[in-house]
């Protein structure tokens, strides 16, 4: 039985001249799971806007072609109705939050899909179960982190059980361990309630073992997908130049809860060290430590053999460049080329070597072409690289990176990849925070897991990890 | 109870009956037995939003004792003496002094009885009992709440993005700070306009607006929450005898009537138990 279909449709958005969708034909079964490849921002999410009415209704656009949820045309049909037949759980798992505690956001859609008041708590409890969010059932939203608002987005979204499941890169801030519960929750649910479940994914590895079929959206059309490529190979480690950072017996942590006790880590000229460990370890704190926007309770931080410990981030520009997690969220001007010139401002370059310096770090970041645009007016994926040129365009000898390939498709990896150790054979120290085993074999020269509070070596071709 | 936030029904007869009790009594015991609950509730409530009510009541009642002295004329025991002004009373009593300070403790304690109320409720569940009677309306304050702490945590984010990159937003006069920190309200704004559409199309996603809506039920009041309802009961009846009876009637003009009198005393002890009782309870019970 088909859940959802979508026939010759096109879409595109507002006053864009390229269509977002073009001619896609595309079915998706009851029980099916169903895995949405293909590179950012060429398709995927409007499809998946599109199966729940969204689009156009929310966003507006150009649309033709047919779409049916249930038998249901979502163009003649409100898309809070077709809510009770299709679920969607968004990229972004801060936005997706309606009510400030876990177990009122996840009564919300059963509140709108009219389910008798007596049923809501078990649901709640049901779905909270089920996306691995069982223990935050009481806690507040603001104080979840990634992760946590990850699997509360998706309890809110099975908790009404939609026939049809959408689900936006559900995994993108999940640990291996929570990446495969999920995964393997949604199999469940195809098999046992015979829900229809699409899925885009940057990470097909982490869904292609519960798939029944995968497609690639590329420039909005729907193709076969690729075969899994082979692990490349991870390039030869690069030998260690002078300490170019240094963290010694640092403690720090958050309301009273140490989450490092006694870390130390050297950073060398020409390496990238990458740190992996599972939500929560510490991993953000370290390198905030390092950029100077967290002050340990103990322990020194020097740059180039001076203790900056009690040096704000400020005054650590030029010499340190983080890219926190989110960052193009937080971009500071309304041009590209102006914020990745800002840093160069602060440097004092002037004209014709300012201006060079940003084409040449937006080439490099794929994102040549659209300096005069608005940074809002991007795709998710390319707000961020445009946050990551606005530190590396001021080439700070130490580069820290938190979870850099969130939302990134496997070509962009690899370019990033190629980037940071570029950056590193030029002889920055750089640093990268992340969950992703495939990039940081791809990038990195040296292993660490924080775990206990400390770094301890980790082997290279480290699979999985631990589960927080 | 989420993240340490209670039902609001208990703290709000609660915080009634001692705003009722501020309004009601002027005489200054009352009005500090108040005001000390409050700050003790402000100090047992989770997270640190009490602050903003302390240092608003302070601003306000500093400044309402501030001008008292120069609005009010009367009082006997003059204690300074200006040039004769028109509408401005530049002589200056004791007793204008007195009763301008208990004018800014009043506002001091509403203040913070206000913030301690609103630091110990969850809002959702504030939300969905308004609901009842504005499901619309309390929706919209609901989610204006909710991203209110989003705002703060984005302000901060934005902040550490500019500092990131050599902006020093933290050293040097107010003015320059200001200055430096100016051009991040435009993204600032463009986050929140950006976090409210997300938002909205996160509910029209969970089918809010597509028919009439049911509710979660309520859950049960836990050992704290009958506890501080009990005392809050116990306020109000105080409350209401403290009206009835005059129990605390204080003047100020034209001299002072003296302070220690059983009636205000035994008043302002019930209240100081009361309050004091209801924020250890708040803090040490589940």
């Amino acid at each position: 039985m088909i859940a959802a279909a979508a026939a010759g449709l096109t879409f595109a958005y507002g006053d864009a001249g390229a269509p977002a969708l073009d001619g896609v034909d595309v079915e998706l079964a009851a029980g099916e799971v169903l895995l949405l490849e293909g590179p950012s921002g060429e398709g995927k999410s409007t499809l998946l806007r599109a199966l729940c009415g969204l689009v156009p209704h929310f966003h507006g656009g150009r649309f033709s072609g047919r779409v049916t949820v249930g038998g249901h045309d979502t163009l003649s049909t409100a898309p809070a109705r077709i809510a009770r037949l299709a679920g969607m759980v968004f990229q972004d798992p801060e936005g997706q939050a309606v009510l400030g505690s876990v177990g009122r956001d996840v009564a919300f859609g059963l509140e709108s899909a009219g389910v008798p008041a007596a049923a809501i708590p078990g649901r709640v409890r049901e779905a909270l179960d089920l996306a691995g969010a069982g223990h935050l059932a009481h806690r507040a939203i603001a104080t979840l982190s990634g992760g946590e608002r990850q699997r509360v987005a998706l309890a809110a979204v099975l908790a009404p059980r939609p026939p049809v499941l959408l689900m936006d890169e559900p995994t993108s801030q999940l640990d291996d361990e929570g990446a495969a519960a999920l995964t393997a929750a949604l199999r469940r649910l195809a098999d046992g309630a015979g829900t229809a479940v699409a899925l885009a994914e940057h990470r097909p590895d982490r869904a292609r073992a519960v798939a029944d079929r995968a497609l690639a959206v590329r420039g909005g059309r729907i193709e076969a997908a690729a075969p899994e490529p082979a692990d490349p190979e991870p390039p030869p480690p690069a030998p260690p130049g002078p300490v170019l950072a240094a963290l010694e017996g640092i403690d720090a942590g958050h309301q009273g809860a140490r989450v490092l006790r006694g870390a130390s880590l050297e950073l060398h000229a020409g390496q990238v060290t990458t740190l992996r460990g599972p939500n929560g370890c510490g991993k953000t704190t370290l390198l905030r430590v390092l950029a100077g926007l967290h002050r340990p309770a103990a322990g020194r931080v020097l740059l180039a053999g001076e203790d900056v410990t009690a040096v704000p981030a400020e005054r650590r520009f030029p010499r340190v460049g983080l890219v926190g997690q989110d960052p193009g969220r937080h971009l500071l001007t309304e041009r590209v080329d102006d914020e990745v010139a800002f840093a160069l401002r602060r440097l004092g370059l002037r004209g014709a070597e300012r201006r060079a310096r940003v084409a040449e770090t937006l080439e490099a970041l794929g994102l040549g072409g659209l300096e005069a645009r608005h940074p809002l007016d991007l795709s998710a994926g390319q707000r961020e690289r445009v946050a990551l040129g606005a530190i590396l365009a001021a080439r700070p000898a130490v580069i820290a990176l938190d979870e850099p390939t969130r939302g990134m498709d496997p070509a962009r990896k690899a370019a990033l990849a190629a980037l940071v150790r570029a950056r590193a054979a030029e002889g920055a120290a750089v640093v990268v925070a992340t969950h992703d085993a495939g990039f940081a074999r791809s990038a990195g020269d040296v292993a660490l897991e924080v775990a206990g509070g400390g770094l301890r070596p980790a082997a290279r071709h480290a699979p999985a990890e631990a589960a927080p | 109870m989420t993240g340490g936030r209670r039902a609001p029904g208990p703290l709000v007869l609660l915080g009634v009956a001692a705003v009722v009790i501020a309004f009601a009594d002027d005489h200054p015991l009352v009005l500090a037995a108040a005001a000390g609950g409050g700050l003790a509730l402000l100090v047992a409530a989770p997270g640190r939003t009490g602050r903003l009510f302390i240092l608003g009541g302070l601003v306000s009642g500093l400044t309402l004792a501030l001008l008292n002295p120069f609005v009010a004329a009367e009082g006997d025991l003059i204690l300074w003496r200006g040039p004769d002004v028109p509408v401005i009373d530049l002589e200056v009593t004791v007793e204008e002094v007195l009763a301008g300070l208990a004018i800014g403790l009043r506002l001091f304690a509403v203040a913070v009885l206000v913030g301690a109320v609103l630091a110990h409720i969850d809002a959702d569940r504030l939300q969905a009992q308004v609901a009842r009677i504005a499901p619309r309306s309390a929706l919209t304050c609901a989610l204006a709440a909710r991203l209110i702490p989003t705002l703060e945590r984005d302000a901060r984010a934005i902040a550490e993005a500019a500092r990131l990159r050599g902006v020093d937003l933290a050293s040097g006069s107010w003015g320059g700070r200001a200055r430096r920190a100016a051009p991040l309200a435009l993204p600032l704004l463009g986050s929140s306009l950006e976090r409210g559409l997300d938002i909205a199309e996160a509910m029209t996603a969970r089918g809010y607006g597509a028919g009439p809506r049911t509710r979660l039920p309520e859950r049960r009041y836990g050992r704290a929450e009958r506890v501080v309802l009990a005392l809050g009961v116990a306020l109000a009846a105080l409350a209401a005898a403290a009206l009835a009876l005059g129990l605390a009637p204080y003047s100020f003009y034209p001299t002072l009537d003296p302070v220690l009198e059983p009636g205000p005393v035994a008043l302002a002890a019930g209240v100081t138990a009361i309050l004091g009782a209801a924020a250890l309870v708040l803090r040490r019970l589940p």
